[in-house]
């Protein structure tokens, strides 16, 4: 349900972006989402297609790239994907570690013909 | 490029945190499944909050109706109403619309009471000091990884409805447990808003929080 949201707001993103008029038509945006955000691509990519954008994003396809969560442990260094809800280090049993991948949420790359 | 997919929101979001900053107004965000009872926490909590001498003002969300907005006035709590309409979360656009009537100087707390939905208000910054993860005893206790996101952002975790307790199968436990494998560092609260259980360790807790974003803004 949120993606609608989202994709609203990759166009309200970029709608500025393109107004550069050495950008033609956009053809492909690319995001980049961690794995720890609730986010269903095909529903993105409905909502996108619904979102009213200008003439240079319309027909522009999403490519959305779903990145895994990894945590690494500030103690001993150990860096590891997490699949069950525990961040705790499987190496040294510490609590205190931070995510290194998981949380992105960007728009990394579009793809657009030169005008 | 490398832009924030959520950015024209972000971007709302921190012009609402700086003007909080600057009036040293605490802004927290509750954040629950429908019927965790966060309606009924603030109808306890709130006229604790006005003995106690502090200025509040509670945004609440709804997607149709203004139910929780009046249980809050039957009470004489001060309320502003949000209508999400379809949405089912709460962004920092209608924030800022909402707190277009209030007098941040008079005001130490915002406590947003955000849509019943654990999925979508996580994802949303509406430029609050902190989110707290309010679960209950009835939805069961394997919420917190089922709802990671919510868990590792939050600062406190709050867990309802534990008059129940005796009724159900909730391993509270294991509920712990699972929350602190998310987030080591996050406090941890165990209330009855029936009884009132519990009630007092939430209003110490956010009379500090308040006084530390005073002291840090004076």
């Amino acid at each position: 349900m949120h993606e609608i949201k989202f994709a609203e707001n990759i166009v309200k993103t970029l709608e500025p972006v393109v107004k550069d008029p050495g950008i033609g038509n956009v053809k492909k945006i690319c995001l980049e989402v961690g794995k720890m955000h609730y986010i269903v691509p095909e529903i993105l990519e409905t909502g996108f297609k619904g979102t009213p954008r200008s003439r240079k994003l319309r027909r522009a396809e999403l490519e959305i790239k779903v990145l895994p969560l990894k945590v690494r442990c500030r103690n001993c260094s150990t860096e590891r994907e997490v699949e069950e809800m525990d961040f705790t280090c499987g190496s040294c049993g510490k609590s205190d570690t931070e995510i290194t991948s998981g949380k992105e949420f960007t728009i990394s790359k579009i793809e657009y013909s030169d005008r | 490029m490398k832009e924030n997919i959520l950015r024209a929101n972000d971007d709302v979001a921190q012009s609402i945190r700086k003007r909080l900053d600057a009036q040293g107004t605490l802004m927290i965000n509750i954040i629950s499944s429908p019927g965790a009872g966060k309606t009924a926490f603030l109808e306890r909590t709130g006229p604790l909050l006005r003995e106690e001498g502090i200025a509040f003002v509670v945004l609440t969300g709804d997607c149709f109706t203004s139910r929780d907005a009046e249980r809050m006035d039957a009470l004489g709590l001060p309320v502003v109403q949000i209508n999400t309409g379809n949405a089912c979360h709460i962004d920092a656009q209608l924030i800022d619309s909402a707190m277009k009537g209030i007098d941040l100087a008079g005001t130490d707390l915002i406590v947003v009471e955000n849509v019943g939905n654990l999925v979508c208000p996580a994802e949303f910054d509406l430029g609050e000091d902190m989110k707290i993860a309010f679960l209950s005893t009835a939805e069961g206790h394997d919420k917190p990884s089922k709802y990671p996101l919510l868990i590792e952002e939050g600062k406190l975790a709050i867990i309802n409805k534990t008059d129940l307790l005796p009724y159900l199968d909730f391993d509270a436990q294991y509920c712990r447990e699972s929350i602190k494998k998310v987030n080591p560092g996050i406090k941890i609260l165990e209330i009855s808003c029936r009884t009132g259980d519990g009630i007092d360790g939430f209003i110490d807790w956010i009379k500090d929080e308040i006084k530390i974003k005073k002291e840090k803004n004076a």
